[in-house]
C-alpha cells in the first residue's frame, strides 16, 4: 500500500509552504513536492495604477528584501521613461542592494540556518532557534544581531527607514548622500568584515561534520544562471546573464534580460502556487537551473574584491561537490556579505557618490518596461506594460525563489530518499526536509506574493488517503 | 556601539505596530505624535514588531517606553506597566519578538538591560486601514502624556 507524508508548514523560512512525500507499496519514497499554498496576487491588484506607484506597491510584496523590488521595479520604470539615469544614481541603487543582501544573508545564515549548524540536525527543536544559540554560543549571536543591524542601518542611512524605503524611485534616487551618512556607512564596515570573516572561519572548521547533508541536499547536477558583468565578475544590479552547468561549462551567454521570455519558460502546476521556471532551449528536464549566492559565485569568474575573491577561491578549490551541492548555499552566503562589505567600501570611497545629480525625469516614453537585478536569493525581473496614461495594464514577476523551484522539490525528495525510513518520520528527517528547503532560503511571501507564518505538518498517507503517521510542530 | 543619535538622550521610546491596519497604528501614531512635538532628548522609533536586533537598543539606552495597541480589554482602556526580567525565553520564530524575550537577550548578549515600561492602549478596530478608529484617534494626547510622565520621572 502506498503512503503519503506530508510536512506543513515548513518552519525558519520566509513565508508559507508544506512538503508532502510519497511513499509506494514498500514504504519507500517514491515522489515528493514542496508546496507553496498561498497566493497574494500583486500582479492583478496593480493594474489599473499609475506606473510611479509601481516601485512602493511592489515593495509591499516583502519585508526581508523590499529593496530588490524597489530596485527591479524602479529599473522596470526607468525603462518605460526610456532614460539613463545619472552614474550617481546608480551606485546609490548598488549601495543599498548590498545593504540589504548583507542584513538578508545574515538573517538566513544567523537567524534561520544558525541553529541547525550550531546546534545539529537532530537537536530538540525547542532549542534549535536563535535563543538556543544565546545560551551556547553568544559570540554567535551578537555577530548575527550586529551583522544585520549594520546592513539595516545603511539601508536606514540611504533610505530613511530599514523597511520599505521610498528612496529608489524612477529616474534614480530621490536624494543624494551626504557627506556625514558617507562617513558613518564607512565606520562600520570594517566591523561587518571582522564578523564575517569569523563567521567564515567558523563555518569552514564544521563543514566536514555535514558530509551527509552535503551529500544529499538537493546534491544534483543543474545549471545554474545568474548576471555577470563585462568582465565577468559578480554582478547584483546590472549586466547580462550567464548560464553554466555542474561540469562548470557555459551553456549560454550574455543573454539580455531584456529578452527573457525568450530564455525563460514558466510553468505552472496544479498543487502550488510557485511557478517553476526552466531554461526553454533546454526543456523542463534539462533546463533546471539554480539562482541566488552558490550559482551567482559559480557563474562569475571571480568576485572583483580581494577578500571575497580569496574566500571563493578556497571554497572552489576545496570541495568538488560545490558544483552540485546546495548545502553550499550557506558558504556562499558568507562569501557574498564578505563581497558586500567590501563593494560597499569601494563605492563609498568614489568622490562621485556625492555628487547631488542622482534623478532622471521624464514622461513616459515607452509602453512596455523590464527591469532586472540580483535579489539576495537570486534574479529578479519585473515586466510592466503601460496605457497611454501611464496606467498599469499588465505585470508579471519572475522572483529568485520560484527559479529555484524544480530544484528545491528535487531535493526534497533526495533528502527524504536518504532520510525517511520505514514510512517514519523522525525530528531528524523532519528537520532535514526543512532544512534542504532553508538552503535557498527561499522567500515564498515575495515568490508567491504570500502572507501567513509557518508551522509545520507531516502526514503519511497510504495511497487511499487515510493517515498512517503523523507530526505537527 | 550606540544607537543612539548625538545629544537624543539615552531615553529610548518605540512606536509598535502596523499602521496599515487601522488600531494597530497606535504605537506609530503616538511616537509621530511626540517626535513632532520635540520636547524630550530623547530617541524616538517606530517598528512593525519587535525583532532580535532592537536588544542592542535596549541594552544601551537608560530606559525604554514602548507604545502598543492591545487586543485584550475594552477598547480605550489604558495600560502601563514595567516588564520584569524572568526566565528563559523561547522563541516563537524570526518574525516577532516579545518584550520579554527582547530584554533577556539584551541582559544575555550584552550584560546590561534598560527598565522597560509597556504603555497600551486597547484597540477597537484593526481591519486593513491607515486610520484609527475615533476611539483610539482622540486618545493620542493622552497617551503621549503619559509617555512624558514617564520620562519626566526619570531624567
Amino acid at each position: 500500500m502506498s503512503q503519503r507524508i506530508m510536512i506543513d508548514p515548513v518552519t525558519r523560512i520566509e513565508g508559507h509552504a508544506r512538503i508532502t512525500v510519497q511513499l509506494n507499496e514498500a514504504g519507500q519514497v517514491e515522489d515528493a513536492h514542496f508546496h507553496v499554498t498561498q497566493v497574494r496576487g500583486f500582479e492583478k491588484f496593480c493594474e489599473g495604477r499609475p506606473f510611479t506607484e509601481m516601485p512602493s506597491l511592489m515593495a509591499r510584496i516583502c519585508g526581508i528584501c523590499p529593496v530588490s523590488h524597489l530596485i527591479a521595479s524602479s529599473k522596470a520604470c526607468d525603462a518605460l521613461l526610456a532614460v539613463s539615469i545619472p552614474p550617481t544614481a546608480v551606485n546609490l541603487r548598488r549601495l543599498m542592494n548590498l545593504a540589504q543582501i548583507m542584513q538578508s544573508h545574515a538573517l538566513s545564515f544567523f537567524y534561520l540556518s544558525a541553529p541547525d549548524l550550531l546546534l545539529g540536525m537532530d537537536a530538540d527543536p525547542a532549542v534549535r532557534n536563535i535563543f538556543g544559540i544565546l545560551a551556547q554560543h553568544p559570540q554567535m549571536a551578537r555577530d548575527g544581531i550586529r551583522l544585520r543591524s549594520i546592513g539595516q542601518q545603511i539601508i536606514e542611512l540611504l533610505g530613511g527607514k530599514r523597511i520599505h524605503p521610498a528612496w529608489i524611485v524612477p529616474g534614480g534616487v530621490s536624494e543624494p548622500l551626504t557627506q556625514e551618512k558617507r562617513e558613518q556607512m564607512l565606520a562600520m564596515l570594517p566591523e561587518a568584515r571582522e564578523i564575517t570573516l569569523r563567521a567564515l572561519s567558523w563555518f569552514k572548521e564544521i563543514l566536514p561534520q555535514y558530509r551527509e547533508e552535503i551529500a544529499s541536499f538537493a546534491n544534483f547536477p543543474s545549471l545554474f544562471m545568474a548576471l555577470t558583468n563585462a568582465d565577468h565578475e559578480l554582478e547584483h544590479y546590472d549586466g547580462t546573464w550567464r548560464i553554466v552547468d555542474s561540469d562548470g561549462r557555459i551553456i549560454a551567454d550574455q543573454l539580455d534580460p531584456q529578452h527573457y521570455q525568450e530564455y525563460i519558460e514558466e510553468q505552472t502546476e496544479n498543487w502550488t502556487y510557485l511557478k517553476s521556471p526552466f531554461y526553454k532551449p533546454l526543456g523542463k528536464k534539462e533546463g533546471m537551473y539554480r539562482v541566488g549566492p552558490l550559482a551567482r559565485l559559480l557563474v562569475s569568474e571571480s568576485c572583483g574584491t580581494p577578500e571575497a575573491d580569496r574566500e571563493r577561491e578556497e571554497l572552489l578549490a576545496t570541495y568538488k561537490d560545490v558544483h552540485t551541492g546546495s548545502f553550499f548555499y550557506h558558504y556562499a552566503r558568507l562569501i557574498e556579505i564578505l563581497y558586500a562589505s567590501e563593494r560597499m567600501e569601494m563605492i563609498l570611497r568614489d568622490p562621485d557618490i556625492l555628487n547631488p545629480r542622482v534623478r532622471a525625469h521624464a514622461a513616459p516614453n515607452r509602453l512596455e518596461g523590464i527591469g532586472v537585478a540580483e535579489a539576495p536569493r537570486g534574479t529578479l525581473i519585473h515586466h510592466y506594460t503601460i496605457d497611454e496614461q501611464g496606467l498599469i495594464r499588465s505585470a508579471n514577476l519572475i522572483i529568485a525563489t520560484g527559479h529555484n523551484n524544480l530544484a528545491m522539490n528535487r531535493g526534497v525528495l533526495q533528502v527524504a530518499q536518504r532520510f525517511i525510513k520505514n514510512a517514519r518520520v523522525t525530528d531528524g528527517a523532519l528537520n532535514r526536509l526543512e532544512a534542504v528547503i532553508r538552503a535557498f532560503d527561499p522567500c515564498l511571501s515575495c515568490s508567491t506574493h504570500a502572507l501567513g507564518e509557518m508551522p509545520m505538518y507531516v502526514q503519511v498517507l497510504d495511497r487511499a488517503g487515510s493517515v498512517v503517521d503523523e507530526r505537527i510542530r | 556601539m550606540s544607537v543612539f543619535a548625538s545629544g537624543s538622550g539615552r531615553t529610548l521610546i518605540i512606536g509598535i505596530g502596523n499602521p496599515l491596519r487601522g488600531d494597530d497604528g497606535l504605537g506609530w501614531a503616538v511616537a509621530e505624535q511626540l517626535a513632532q512635538d520635540g520636547d524630550m532628548a530623547c530617541e524616538i522609533r517606530t517598528v512593525h514588531q519587535l525583532t532580535p536586533e532592537l536588544a542592542q537598543w535596549v541594552a544601551f539606552a537608560d530606559r525604554v517606553i514602548m507604545i502598543d495597541a492591545s487586543c485584550e480589554g475594552v477598547p480605550g482602556e489604558l495600560r502601563v506597566y514595567q516588564l520584569a526580567l524572568s526566565g528563559h525565553p523561547v522563541s516563537r520564530g524570526t518574525h516577532a519578538t516579545t518584550p520579554e524575550e527582547l530584554i533577556i537577550l539584551a541582559e544575555y548578549l550584552y550584560g546590561r538591560c534598560a527598565p522597560v515600561t509597556i504603555v497600551t492602549m486597547t484597540g477597537a478596530d484593526f481591519s486593513i486601514g491607515e486610520r484609527l478608529s475615533p476611539t483610539l484617534a482622540s486618545k493620542i494626547c493622552q497617551i503621549g502624556e503619559v509617555v512624558r510622565q514617564l520620562y519626566t520621572n526619570v531624567t
